[in-house]
């Protein structure tokens, strides 16, 4: 319930003179949610500006003497058409609680306004603003301790179902709801004096955006004495509803859980430690192994194992590359030698083409006999990936076999073919690729 | 000659050794804890590094009171020894009676690394170092037989997941351990500063016990931040690294 934006709003806007007639161009106005608050009770106080532009401009809050100051954030930030000026408005709200009764006056906030090179540095002030708290009714019950708002209580139990003796478990209070949490004081808790309470520091979540409450959860670290079956009682938690005008009571559910001996069989605990339960370990001599840290060598070990494999593999296709260019080589040479002792005479398709087979004999390490102009064809689609080199073969070849109808006592330039078959070959040294 | 030397040290070791073990227990046995602990600490200053040592001498400090001191040496004795209940059982008592809330930790590679906590560190680098070497030796295998792979897609595939999931897990066990080394207050109040040295101001206290990680250090100032994300510097005096 948003009790604080409540029964008494009243504004007090402050204006220069000179705003009235529309020139101005900042604004500044306060006004809080309630006049008459209870003490304790949180109430907002609401600054808001109006200004031409957004820098430079720097709001300055009262110092709140007597108030508790509680959190601050932005209400909203956005861009007002007023008497037909663009201003850009901003409110910040800071929740505040005061913290005794009686007569308040909150001092003037004010609104500094850097200068530039067009205006002097201006400070716009609001009036002080009165308020009148009244104390708490005088009913207040025993588990009563000051928290003023509109409230609820949950309680967590953690493990919920059974413990060992000795093992600590966590019991937690989480209040939740609008006032000021931060003043909020744990509850009293009901338990055995023989118990070990641990309070533990209590964690406040402040309200933000679509969080609208604040809560504050209080902790305590328990360890029971007693094996058996053991119980928290309810925690009762009082607090002060302005709203309503009247103390409400709250309690938790009780809590059972079990307790079961602890692993020596304890069935009831000392609070004061004992040998027994804080037993030592033997110490059993040369029973730790000490390797030492050579072994992160290992980490090393099969990466090692395998970029040598691949070394090993590299220089191994590389030896083979090597073999195999140089076999190339000397087929080519060998090739090129017997086209050049070709007699002018002599040359014939039949020899140009047996030249051509042993080349690739030469070049495959394979004999004579196993080259074929099947084969032939194959090595080439396969090593030749050059498609011009293939097609200047075929077609160098297809003219050879030609050769051999040509009609008897013609003439042919041999030569001119012999020499275009040498570059053919130096050609296809360059582009050859090696399966290897 | 040589083997009666040999002989006469193993002797010494195996008497000297349970009679040691005896002189920490019975000064702890007799409510001398103060002597159980010089005791301790000396056998640890003389390089044995044994869960039943630490362990004792955080049980001879819990017997004095002193939290950090016990929480320190039940610390060192979990990484020795990971999976001995008694010893999670003291840490967690301690976490519960210390005035500090305990909180878990909340940073990514902390809690990645909390996953590895059933091991010690040793325990799984050996076994990230098993894997690590059996994903090579896979890679090899796939790798080398190309006739292979069709079949070793999945399985390797699997395999990888789960060799890298060992690794990230071990990598930030290390990290977090040597990078970011958890520390415990030994001293029962210690200011936390807002900067590295007395003429900063104080911004909280942690009582003995609190626990934080070492992120950077400054001649005598530790920069720590606690595992409720709270940063600050704290005297070195005023903690003990794990």
């Amino acid at each position: 319930m948003m009790y604080w934006l409540g029964l008494f709003m009243i504004m007090f806007t402050i204006f220069p003179q000179q705003s009235f007639s529309g020139d101005d161009d900042y604004f500044l106005e306060i006004f809080v949610d309630n006049v008459t608050p209870f003490v304790g009770e949180q109430i907002a106080y609401h600054l808001r500006y109006y200004g031409e532009t957004q820098t430079g401009v720097f709001p300055q809050f009262p110092s709140f003497e007597g108030f508790w100051i509680g959190d601050s954030y932005e209400a909203f930030n956005q861009i007002q058409i007023i008497g037909e000026r663009q201003f850009f408005v901003r409110e910040v709200v800071i929740l505040i609680a005061p913290l005794r009764d009686g007569e308040y006056t909150i001092m003037p906030a004010s609104l500094v306004v850097t200068g530039d090179v067009f205006r002097s540095a201006q400070v716009y002030e609001t009036n002080p603003l009165q308020l009148q708290v009244r104390p708490l009714p005088p009913d207040a019950p025993t588990s009563f301790l000051g928290a003023v708002g509109d409230f609820t209580m949950s309680a967590n139990f953690d493990p919920s179902v059974s413990l060992t003796l000795g093992t600590p478990f966590t019991f937690e209070i989480i209040i939740q709801g609008t006032g000021i949490l931060e003043l909020v004081t744990p509850p009293h808790l009901n338990l055995p004096d023989s118990w070990q309470i641990i309070a533990q520091p209590a964690i406040y979540t402040a309200p933000s955006i679509g969080i609208p409450l604040g809560s504050k959860r209080f902790r305590w670290r328990i360890i029971v004495d007693e094996a058996g079956r053991q119980t928290i009682p309810p925690i009762i938690w009082s607090y002060f509803d302005p709203y309503r005008q009247m103390y409400i009571t709250l309690d938790t559910p009780i809590f059972s859980f079990n307790v079961l001996p602890s692993p020596s069989n304890e069935i009831r605990l000392n609070t004061t430690y004992q040998t027994d339960y804080l037993r030592l370990k033997p110490i059993e001599p040369a029973s730790q192994i000490v390797i030492g840290d050579w072994w992160h060598l290992g980490w090393l070990i099969m990466p090692s194992v395998f970029f040598l494999m691949l070394l090993q593999n590299t220089l191994h296709h590389r030896n083979k590359h090597k073999v195999a260019l140089r076999r190339s080589k000397t087929a080519r040479m060998r090739a090129l030698k017997r086209l050049q002792i070709l007699e002018t005479s002599s040359i014939t398709p039949t020899k140009l083409t047996a030249i051509f087979y042993a080349y690739i004999a030469d070049k495959l390490n394979v004999s004579n006999k196993q080259v074929t102009s099947q084969s032939v064809t194959t090595v080439l689609s396969q090593s030749v990936h050059h498609a011009d080199v293939i097609s200047q073969i075929q077609s160098l070849f297809s003219h050879i076999n030609s050769m051999a109808y040509i009609p008897e006592g013609a003439s042919y330039n041999f030569v001119e073919v012999v020499e275009e078959l040498s570059g053919l070959l130096i050609q296809l040294d360059k582009t050859w690729e090696y399966h290897i | 000659m040589r083997y009666s030397r040999v002989v006469l040290y193993l002797f010494c070791v195996l008497c000297i050794a349970p009679i040691q073990a005896d002189v920490g227990r019975d000064a702890y046995d007799s409510g001398d804890y103060a002597n159980a602990i010089e005791y301790y600490e000396k056998r640890i200053a003389t390089g044995e590094h044994h869960v039943a040592i630490y362990f004792n001498l955080g049980q001879a400090y819990s017997q004095l009171g002193q939290w950090g001191n016990a929480l320190v040496n039940y610390h060192r004795a979990q990484r020795l020894a990971p999976r001995d209940n008694e010893i999670a059982q003291r840490i967690a008592t301690i976490r519960a009676i210390r005035p500090d809330l305990y909180v878990g930790e909340q940073g990514l590679l902390e809690q990645v690394a909390s996953i590895s906590t059933f091991f010690s560190i040793a325990e799984l680098e050996a076994l990230a170092l098993i894997l690590w070497s059996g994903g090579w030796i896979g890679f090899i295998i796939f790798w080398h037989k190309i006739s292979w792979r069709a079949r070793l897609r999945y399985p390797f595939a699997i395999a990888s997941v789960i060799i890298g999931f060992v690794l990230t897990i071990t990598f930030c066990r290390i990290y977090i351990e040597t990078a970011r080394p958890l520390a415990v207050v030994i001293i029962p109040t210690a200011s936390v500063m807002s900067g590295a040295g007395d003429e900063y101001f104080a911004m909280f206290t942690l009582s003995d016990g609190a626990e934080g990680r070492i992120l950077e250090q400054h001649r005598q100032w530790i920069k720590i931040e606690l595992t409720d994300g709270r940063l600050g510097w704290i005297d070195r005096q005023a903690i003990v690294q794990i």
